[in-house]
């Protein structure tokens, strides 16, 4: 409930405040943004599979931001940002899948 | 699962929030995502190039390049087309004026046209019926070798083969181009009016010829007078132009 209503007001906020990214965020706050999709969606997944729990969500949200940051920093530095960057896009993607297909699952029975 | 069980799951979950550090926690996390969501997608959506790697930069400016080269040449195409069509309308338009000018020269040397300018008229009094086609047609003839462009007589328009007929014994006049005519015959000639006046006016010229016969002919100069009969052209029927040479 409360995660509900935070995401709400989260979005109403960016819409209504309609920041600019600061520059040194700028390449990581996509990749960012999509590690902490998978987090919500294993999250989501999770609740429906009736294990979920509050600081492991917390826990792997965090991680996976900071992983996913810390990835995308290597790869600039090491001159293939682009590529590590894609690879984290797909890996985050492949398990947004999977954990989509488990919740469509447990919704569909199929 | 199903649909109810979850629907009861989420219910329960709904129904009973926990208040606990963690819950604010998650709650406030997923207040970030959806924030930095919306800001990025903004972003994304605003700032176009300024995001992209200097390699994809490279690949954009090299299909913008490309694009401009063609752009480039398909207009130089297209310019030389419009040209080609301007120079040849052009070219088109000076040939109709030319056809245009050379059908009217024509059209007056072949009597289709009406013509005028200045000229003089010459009118033959006949009492006595002493004139003849031989004399009509000198008198054409001086007219011509005096310039004259344009010469009607009567009614009928003297082109290059117009005929002069005596007709038959007793009755008068003469038969010009299947017209008879018959005095005073009027002849109507455009060209140089002293030059022509002079021309008919020569010692043992026409108008002396016809004084003799017991005619007379007067001139009278005029500024502008009109050859207004026209002779119909038949269409030839056996002659071709000649395209070879």
């Amino acid at each position: 409930m409360i995660a509900a209503i935070g995401l709400l007001v989260g979005v109403v906020a960016g819409l209504l405040l309609q920041p600019t990214v600061p520059i040194w965020l700028q390449p990581y706050l996509p990749i960012a943004v999509v590690a902490a999709l998978d987090a919500v969606f294993g999250g989501l997944r999770a609740l429906l599979d009736g294990i979920f729990d509050d600081r492991v969500f917390i826990v792997s949200f965090l991680s996976n931001v900071v992983v996913a940051a810390l990835i995308v920093f290597l790869g600039d530095h090491l001159g293939v940002g682009a590529q590590l960057s894609t690879g984290v896009v797909v890996v985050l993607g492949i398990r947004i899948f999977s954990n989509a297909a488990a919740i469509r699952r447990h919704i569909f029975k199929a | 699962m199903g649909w109810k069980r979850v629907l009861r799951r989420i219910g329960r979950i709904l129904r009973r929030p926990r208040l606990t550090r963690a819950h604010l926690l998650a709650g406030l996390l997923l207040g970030l995502l959806g924030f930095s969501l919306v800001v990025q997608a903004r972003q994304t959506q605003s700032e176009g190039l300024s995001s992209l790697s200097q390699s994809e930069l490279v690949k954009i400016l090299d299909t913008v390049t490309n694009q401009s080269e063609r752009l480039d040449a398909q207009a130089r195409e297209l310019q030389q087309t419009s040209e080609k069509l301007r120079s040849g309308s052009d070219q088109a338009a000076a040939a109709e004026e030319a056809t245009r000018a050379r059908l009217e020269v024509l059209g007056i040397l072949a009597g289709t046209l009406p013509a005028e300018g200045p000229g003089v008229t010459l009118r033959i009094d006949d009492p006595q019926s002493a004139v003849d086609a031989a004399e009509l047609l000198d008198t054409v003839q001086e007219l011509r070798d005096a310039g004259a462009e344009a010469i009607q007589i009567g009614s009928v328009r003297v082109v290059a083969s117009t005929s002069f007929v005596d007709p038959d014994p007793g009755t008068g006049g003469v038969v010009v181009d299947g017209t008879t005519l018959s005095a005073p015959f009027v002849f109507t000639a455009i060209g140089d009016p002293p030059t022509l006046d002079t021309a008919l006016d020569i010692p043992g010229g026409v108008l002396e010829t016809l004084r003799q016969d017991g005619a007379r002919g007067t001139v009278r100069k005029v500024d502008k007078l009109t050859v207004s009969a026209i002779h119909l052209v038949r269409q030839p029927e056996f002659a071709v132009p000649n395209t070879d040479n």
